[in-house]
Parts: C-alpha cells; structure tokens; sequence
C-alpha cells in the first residue's frame, strides 16, 4: 500500500514555493522599476550619497520611500538605538542630521519610490491571477508578502517603520491588488467553472466516488 | 503564510480514520449494536431497539476516540445484500462478524456465510471479532460454547469435503493458516450494552496496525 497521508490538500512545498515566487516577482518588478525612475526624477546628489539610484537600500529600506533619514544621527550609537539629535535633560538642544548638510532628504525620491510600489502591487495582481488562481487565498498571499516586506524592511534599516507615508503607500498597496486580483480570479471561476480534481485516498472513494473539491 | 499555519495545525492535531464494517446474518442485531455503540461514545443517542427495521443498504456510525475516529459501516445481513459485503473489503480495517447466539437453527447458516468472509483474500490481514449477540437472553450460547460449535461445523464440512473431493482441503489449510491478523469471540448484549466497551476497545487497539 503506498504511504497514505490523510485526506488533506494541504501542500506545504506548493504553499511555500508559491510565497517564495510571489516575493522574488514582486521584488524583481521593484528592481527594474526603481533605478531608471529615480535616475530620472530624484535629485541626483542625494541619491549620491545614499549609493546610487540602484542601491539596494531604495527598495528595501522604508526610509527611502518615507523620507526619513538614512544617517544616523550621532557618532558611537548602536544600530537599534539611535536618536536624531542631541537631548539634554528632555529637551532638544542641537540638531542632528539636519544641520550636517550631508544626507538631505529628497521628497521626490519618496514619490518615486511610492509610485514604483504601486506599479509592482498592479504588476502584483497579475502573479497573483497566474500563480495563486483562488480567491480564497489571494488575501492571505497578498498580506504574506506585506508581511515578509515589513520583517525584511525592519532588518535591513534596523528601525521599525514609524512613517504614515509608509504604512499608508503599503496599505493601499495591498489594498488595491487584493480588491482587483480577487474580481479578477472570481471572474474567472465564474466563466470557466470549477476544477473538479485532486488526488484522493481510496479510503473516501467507497463514499464520495471521485467528486471532491475541498476548501 | 495562514494557510500554511492551519495547515501544519491540522496536520499536528489529526487524527486517524480507520473504517470497520459490521456483517453478520439478517437479524443478528448489527444495526442494535450501532446504535448501542452510537449512544455510548457520541452526544446524541442512536435508535431504540424497538425503532430499528430490516437494513437496506448501508448504516453508518462516527465514534470519535481521544486520538482515533472509528467509521462503522453497517451492511443489511438478508440474503439479496450479502452480494454488496465484498465492495467493502478492499478498504476496510477492521470486521465485526455478530451471530445471534441464542437461534440455534440458524447457525448452521451463520457458519457457512462466515466461512465465506474468512477465506475472502482481502480480509487475511485485517482483524476480525466475533460476536456473539443476544447474551442478555437465558438460553444464548456463550463464548466457549460458540467456539465448539463452530469447531464442531468446520470439522464436519471438512470431513464431508475430503469424503467428496478428495485431498483438496490442504490448500485451504494452507490459506487459513495464512491468516495473520487476530480473529476473537466476544459476547455482547446489543440491547443491555454488556460488551460493548469491550468490543471497541480491541476494535480501537488492533486497528492501529491494520493496513492503511
């Protein structure tokens, strides 16, 4: 008898690799979108000093998009710890980054990366319609990959994001590919029907006889 | 990623199904015995005694045990639904074979319908109980009494076969003694409930390591 497994249709190797695919798409869209753009619009001394329109930190870092500063403050400060400024018995006494001159905050580049964000999430909804075809589950991929951002994004800047640019450009974001994508796939499932398939143990076929779609 | 997770939270928390029919001949009390099992281990009590009628078909019974769900499956015993009993042997797990030990005329009959499911090739690996029903009756056979009878019946068939056939009955040895699962007699009460813990317990403990 082959090993059977009980009558479940979960796959854990799909679901992964589906989450890995839909990650690496998004971020690959975000790669090809963002360096042109910004060496089009951004200014370009800025960008300079962050490394470059193709600098890794332009996607993955939600200060870029959000307009914060990159630089931390003052020297000898810990990653984690950092504050912006000098502080003397609660009060803020001297500035930090502002008054450097280095590392001047460009709002265009915020707006382009935020606009580049958009067009991936559309781009989103495609992969989303190819790869996870079920409505059902393109709300939890959608927040699974908003998810994996965010972990990923508060490791790379070591900082939890605080921008409500931010949290609002993703929100939408995902907003905006989990409305569309699910009309899209029920639109689907309504013109081609239901695929009536997928493996069973022989245990259920003396009761179901070959019909099943478990949700 | 929930999929995922409540997928790995189903899969840590199952729990394993095995199916057990029930045979025997029309009015041995098989669909009794269901309801009696189905009042004892679920929320909602099966049928009365009296509410039970001739099987057509199938009936079927969920017990769901601490880390095992026990499927029943109820088949009719009269002569015309004896021809469905080999469907079910390719998936089963388990056979309760209940006799009504108190109708004596009949039980010729029983033995010949039981012989029939013992040699069926599909069911050698697959636990098989014996169950004597009707026990709360005075005039019931017991366990050790069925167990002479059934001797008794096999001797005599095997002796009227060598007289007819000659030496043909050593392959059929050959195949009982293949039979490697466990073959046992209980003696239950459908009615009373008397046994029928026991019953499913050595059900619960030796379908473990019947065939997936």
């Amino acid at each position: 008898m082959p090993p059977s497994r009980h009558p479940t249709s979960w796959d854990p190797a799909l679901l992964i690799s589906q989450i890995v695919s839909m990650q690496t798409l998004h971020y690959l869209v975000l790669s090809i979108l963002v360096p042109p753009l910004l060496s089009l619009f951004a200014e370009r001394s800025a960008l300079l000093y962050e490394g470059g329109a193709a600098n890794v930190g332009m996607i993955m870092d939600w200060r870029e998009m959000a307009g914060k500063p990159t630089v931390r403050g003052m020297p000898g400060e810990e990653r984690w710890r950092s504050y912006y400024g000098a502080w003397s018995g609660g009060r803020r006494v001297g500035g930090g980054w502002e008054d450097s001159g280095v590392g001047r905050i460009d709002p265009t580049r915020g707006w382009v990366i935020a606009i580049s964000w958009m067009i991936a999430c559309t781009a989103d909804i495609y992969f989303l319609y190819t790869l996870i075809r079920r409505p059902r589950l393109i709300l939890d991929f959608a927040l699974t990959l908003v998810f994996i951002h965010l972990v990923l994004t508060t490791y790379y800047s070591a900082s939890i994001p605080n921008s409500l640019f931010f949290w609002f450009i993703l929100v939408a974001g995902s907003a905006w590919t989990v409305i569309v994508a699910e009309q899209l796939c029920v639109k689907r499932e309504m013109t081609e029907g239901l695929v009536v398939s997928h493996p069973r143990d022989e245990d259920e076929e003396m009761e179901l006889g070959g019909v099943s779609r478990s949700d | 990623m929930y999929h995922l997770l409540k997928g790995l939270h189903e899969y840590l928390t199952r729990k394993e199904e095995f199916s057990v029919i029930i045979i025997g001949l029309d009015g041995a009390g098989k669909t009794t015995f269901l309801e009696k099992i189905k009042t004892l281990y679920n929320d909602t009590p099966g049928l009365e005694p009296s509410q039970i009628g001739p099987t057509v078909g199938q009936n079927m019974g969920k017990v769901s045990l601490p880390s095992t769900i026990l499927n029943f499956f109820d088949l009719g015993g009269q002569r015309g639904m004896r021809s469905i009993w080999h469907r079910y042997y390719d998936d089963c797990h388990a056979v309760v074979y209940v006799i009504d030990a108190q109708d004596r005329e009949r039980l010729g009959e029983g033995w010949e319908v039981f012989d029939s499911v013992l040699s069926a090739p599909q069911i050698l690996n697959v636990p098989l109980l014996l169950l004597a029903n009707k026990q709360d009756s005075p005039d019931s056979l017991s366990t050790t009494e069925i167990r002479h009878d059934y001797d008794a019946w096999d001797r005599h068939r095997r002796e009227c076969a060598r007289r007819r056939y000659g030496e043909d009955e050593d392959a059929e040895l050959e195949r009982r003694r293949q039979r490697i699962a466990s073959l046992d007699v209980m003696g239950i009460s459908a009615l009373n409930g008397q046994g029928i813990r026991e019953a499913v317990d050595w059900l619960f403990l030796r379908v473990q390591n019947s065939r997936r």
